[in-house]
């Protein structure tokens, strides 16, 4: 285990942190306020066309404003008194920095603006890249929270046939998009190993034609790997992601293998494929198996154990990932689960120790972070299917159940498995333009976008932020939600809130590390050859 | 009375009457607000008191499916009126930015099908952002219908 362990809880033994107190839970996510108008703003007095539409929230003495461009700004509630009254003199370092960020309307290029925000919102050009393919249903662990609808190892009727992943790939294939991201999923996918090769080769062969920016992924527990199959996986240049959910007693308690111990097994794995990635010639920083961790209750207390497990086997960024609302997560809730506000205590305490071991030059990264930071501090656009306006439904992905089923998502799936087909919008048998034009991918696309939402059209993280209409759908009962008691709202909003007030406090190291954070390293070599085999 | 009021709880039956006033919201938010709660309660619209548009009250009994407590019953009735203002102020929100939701909605689809839409997809998507519209009247009460009817039998 790494050294770099200074603060925290040490011990696995430690079930359970005193809750906060509520000044204790500010202190450790800062949150921000809605700006009391009254008394700063003169309605009378607003002169509507200076400014371009911007959304504010307040921080202590400071507002931040953005707009729908993705600028944004730190302002004294005078300077936003004087931005909304119009009332900022030109050749002002004010009305500079103002105009720098597009915020006065008279200065704004628009040509160059437009063609910004096409390039940042290109996924409205294309249609879904990352097609996720259900290989199996089957699987060897039975994980407390698995959000799939997983069966016993016996049970090879829930396989993926040739003839459907076939289809399968013939209708990712006809996708707008010039990549195509084919992600092997299950159950356990490596179960169905046969079909798993038959898509990569049929794939590639298409390909050749196609010239399509092609990849594939594995998401799987590392328990049927062998070296025969992993010489296959890296010849193919396949991309690895596992689940380690922490150190071996808090990841075996939740993740049961009746084959082994699956702490080990995992960890053993991971070593091996980062070996030879290494081996392999590739940079070590940027090549390893990706993993993730599924936060439980259990898991609450663990948050620097947990990131020192990822450091110690090499990984240099971890996602900490909530548990979500589908299937047996959403059974085993009462053993599980746990507030928003105990995770989000959970997520600040872990990120804090991630920010501490940067400035002692560790580096290491959290996921939801990069992803926000990218997007605030760099302009840029990841494409994170979850945090995008309109969200990911239908038009970012698809997901292929065994069936033949379509899907809007992943997620759309795992509300098929709970026994409700809301998000099945299609079959393998239909065209792929009927599939992306269809009643149920409009009604997504719609109801995905922050512009059409209350709250989200007045929040200040809109050119941010996004949602998911499955999410809103399982845990309000429609595909808009509300986000006002919205979990998700909740989620995002309060990581916002925590990133920006580190942001705004930052020193020129802190600053420097956060933008670091929003460097999106290109994997090239998980990029199949185009147009060769 | 006030607007929005809970005019019966009946834990025994685990079912609690919520009546608002006409005027407040239009009946199809109303009717959103309803459909989500169907997978938890057996909901149950009515209107009573007043004549002619715009009067008396909209009554909603809400049985849940599964016992229900007095306290789980004002959340409830709590729950549908928070999901009343929500759909009131989205429809709303989404008049307001109709345009811009129509452009994007049109170019995401338009970008995915490859430019290459079906013939009627933008009166299709109209339709779709039009929905709180009722050019066939199938939202207007039955008493106002009989009453326009009777009206111009009357003349």
């Amino acid at each position: 285990m790494s050294q770099h362990v200074t603060n925290g809880p040490t011990a696995l033994d430690a079930q359970s942190l005193p809750p906060l107190s509520p000044a204790e839970h500010d202190r450790l996510l800062p949150h921000g306020n809605t700006l009391q108008l009254q008394g700063l703003i003169d309605p009378g007095k607003v002169k509507a066309d200076f400014a371009v539409p911007f959304n504010h929230r307040a921080f202590g003495d400071k507002v931040l404003i953005s707009n729908d461009l993705g600028d944004h700004a730190w302002l004294s509630p005078l300077e936003l008194q004087a931005l909304a009254y119009g009332d900022v003199a030109s050749g002002t370092a004010l009305y500079d920095r103002l105009a720098s960020s597009n915020f006065i309307a008279a200065t704004v290029d628009i040509k160059a603006q437009a063609e910004r925000w096409r390039k940042k919102k290109q996924y409205l050009f294309y249609g879904p890249s990352l097609h996720a393919f259900v290989l199996t249903h089957r699987c060897n662990h039975g994980c407390q929270y698995c959000h799939s609808s997983i069966v016993g190892m016996e049970r090879t009727d829930t396989d993926m046939s040739v003839e459907v992943a076939e289809r399968s790939v013939d209708l990712a294939f006809q996708t707008t998009s010039p990549g195509v991201s084919i992600e092997f999923q299950g159950g356990e996918p490596m179960a169905n190993w046969e079909v798993l090769q038959h898509v990569v080769e049929y794939a590639r062969q298409k390909n050749a034609l196609a010239g399509k920016s092609l990849s594939f992924s594995l998401v799987t527990n590392l328990s049927l790997m062998d070296e025969e199959k992993l010489d296959y996986l890296l010849d193919r240049k396949v991309q690895l992601c596992t689940s380690l959910d922490g150190p071996a007693e808090l990841h075996n308690k939740i993740r049961i293998w009746k084959g082994g111990n699956s702490h080990e097994h995992v960890i053993k794995w991971m070593r091996r494929i980062n070996q030879r990635y290494a081996d392999m010639g590739l940079d070590p920083n940027s090549y390893r198996i990706e993993a993730l961790p599924t936060i439980t209750r259990q898991a609450l207390p663990h948050w620097k154990a947990i990131v020192d497990q990822y450091l110690d086997v090499g990984c240099r960024a971890i996602f900490l990932r909530k548990l979500d609302p589908f299937g047996f997560a959403a059974k085993s809730a009462k053993t599980l689960g746990y507030s928003m506000d105990e995770f989000l205590e959970f997520y600040a305490h872990a990120v804090d120790y991630i920010i501490e071991l940067n400035r002692q030059g560790i580096q290491v990264m959290e996921r939801h972070a990069a992803i926000m930071l990218s997007k605030i501090l760099a302009d840029l656009e990841p494409n994170y299917l979850d945090l995008r306006t309109p969200g990911g439904a239908c038009i970012g992905q698809l997901g292929y159940a065994p069936d033949g089923s379509i899907y809007s998502s992943d997620e759309g799936r795992f509300v098929a498995a709970m026994g409700d087909d809301m998000f099945k919008i299609g079959t393998v048998e239909d065209t792929y333009h009927q599939l992306v034009t269809n009643g149920a991918t409009r009604a997504a696309v719609m109801a995905g976008l922050n512009d059409g939402q209350p709250d989200c059209v007045s929040c200040v993280y809109k050119p941010w932020c996004g949602q998911q209409v499955e999410y809103n759908y399982k845990t309000q009962g429609s595909l808009h939600g509300r986000m006002r008691d919205s979990t998700w709202c909740k989620k995002h909003k309060s990581i916002f809130d925590y990133l920006m007030h580190k942001v705004l406090n930052a020193n020129a190291e802190d600053l420097a590390m956060f933008q670091r954070w929003t460097i999106n390293r290109k994997l090239e070599h998980f990029l199949q050859d185009r147009g060769t085999l | 009375m006030s607007q929005t009021h809970i005019d019966q709880r009946d834990p025994e039956k685990s079912t609690i009457s919520i009546s608002l006033d006409v005027g407040l919201y239009p009946i199809e938010v109303l009717y959103g607000a309803a459909y989500i709660f169907i997978d938890r309660c057996f909901v149950l619209l009515d209107r009573e008191g007043g004549e002619g548009k715009g009067a008396g009250r909209f009554v909603v009994r809400l049985r849940g499916k599964s016992p229900l407590t007095t306290v789980q019953l004002d959340d409830l009735a709590g729950e549908f009126a928070n999901e009343l203002l929500s759909q009131a102020l989205r429809r709303k929100i989404v008049k307001q930015n109709q345009k811009i939701i129509e452009e994007i909605t049109t170019q995401a689809i338009s970008g995915a099908a490859g430019g290459s839409l079906p013939t009627d997809f933008l009166d299709t998507a109209d339709d779709g952002l039009d929905f709180l519209d009722d050019p066939l009247g199938i939202a207007v009460p039955w008493e106002d219908k009989f009453k326009k009817k009777k009206e111009g039998a009357d003349a």
